[in-house]
């Protein structure tokens, strides 16, 4: 057995980035939009519930909301995009889907 | 500020698991009469689309998915294929409060359903009376026309704070 294995030279590769993408592998986005109701509390409490976040995670997308008017909180297929917007539509919050 | 908050009228159970439920007699009929209000709404315009759409209290708690123009057929596809069990999600929140507001003890499961039902109303509320990130709550005093509106939404907040403080708990 050889002691010294060959080594193959790195392979330089461009990672693709969604733009890149053909329209229909693009990830679908879910974001969440600022409400003049729904408290913050609430808010970073059904991120947690929904998605499993940890708190202080569940709290940033929430000031996000808050002060940016929008956070992406999920991303993935059209069909799990829809299934969280749905989750999301039933707990009060104001949120919609779109490819990145 | 008292460091027992003995006021509250939503809070974990001290042993048995679940949550203790201590609200007056006025209160709790009106956790009973609102939610079935809206119930009665929802069944009125069950699969209207036109009036759920026309109503923007109501078009709050069916939203969009798509929000672009464009998308349009999508946002109708999404309602024919969701809207129905969203409603059904919705009545179901808001039934489980209605008969909750007898109790003196909820089980967790159900307290979830509280934070969505009481949601719902603090969307609908808030809606008629027109709450925007801009409202200036000093600015409405016993005179204000909407002063009971107003209260009502206030009572509703507070509990729901109460609420969700006590399901963070169980997370």
């Amino acid at each position: 057995m050889s002691t010294s294995t060959p080594t193959l030279a790195p392979i330089e590769v461009d990672e693709p980035t969604d733009a890149d993408k053909p329209v229909e592998d693009r990830p679908w986005q879910v974001i969440v939009w600022n409400d003049p109701v729904n408290l913050m509390s609430y808010v970073t409490f059904v991120f947690q519930k929904l998605f499993g976040f940890s708190l202080e995670k569940a709290t940033k997308l929430m000031m996000d909301v808050h002060t940016a008017g929008k956070a992406v909180v999920s991303s993935g297929t059209r069909e799990r995009a829809e299934l969280d917007v749905f989750r999301l539509h039933e707990h009060g919050l104001w949120a919609t889907m779109e490819q990145a | 500020m008292s460091p027992f908050r003995d006021d509250r009228r939503i809070r974990p159970a001290k042993r048995g698991g679940g949550f203790e439920v201590r609200l007056d007699p006025a209160e709790r009929e009106l956790l009973a009469s609102l939610p079935t209000q809206l119930v009665e709404l929802l069944d009125a315009t069950a699969g209207d689309d036109a009036a759920v759409a026309a109503d923007p209290a109501l078009a709050r708690l069916f939203p969009q998915a798509y929000r672009a123009e464009s998308e349009a057929e999508a946002n109708a596809e999404y309602h024919r294929l969701m809207g129905e069990d969203l409603r059904v999600r919705h009545r179901t929140a808001l039934e489980t409060l209605a008969a909750g507001a007898a109790l003196d003890r909820v089980e967790t499961e159900d307290l979830h359903c509280w934070a969505a039902a009481l949601t719902q109303l603090r969307l609908v509320l808030g809606e008629r009376i027109g709450i925007t990130d801009e409202t200036d709550w000093d600015e409405i005093d016993e005179g204000h026309p909407a002063a009971g509106a107003y209260a009502l939404y206030g009572w509703l907040s507070w509990l729901q704070e109460q609420v969700v403080e006590s399901l963070t708990t169980t997370l």
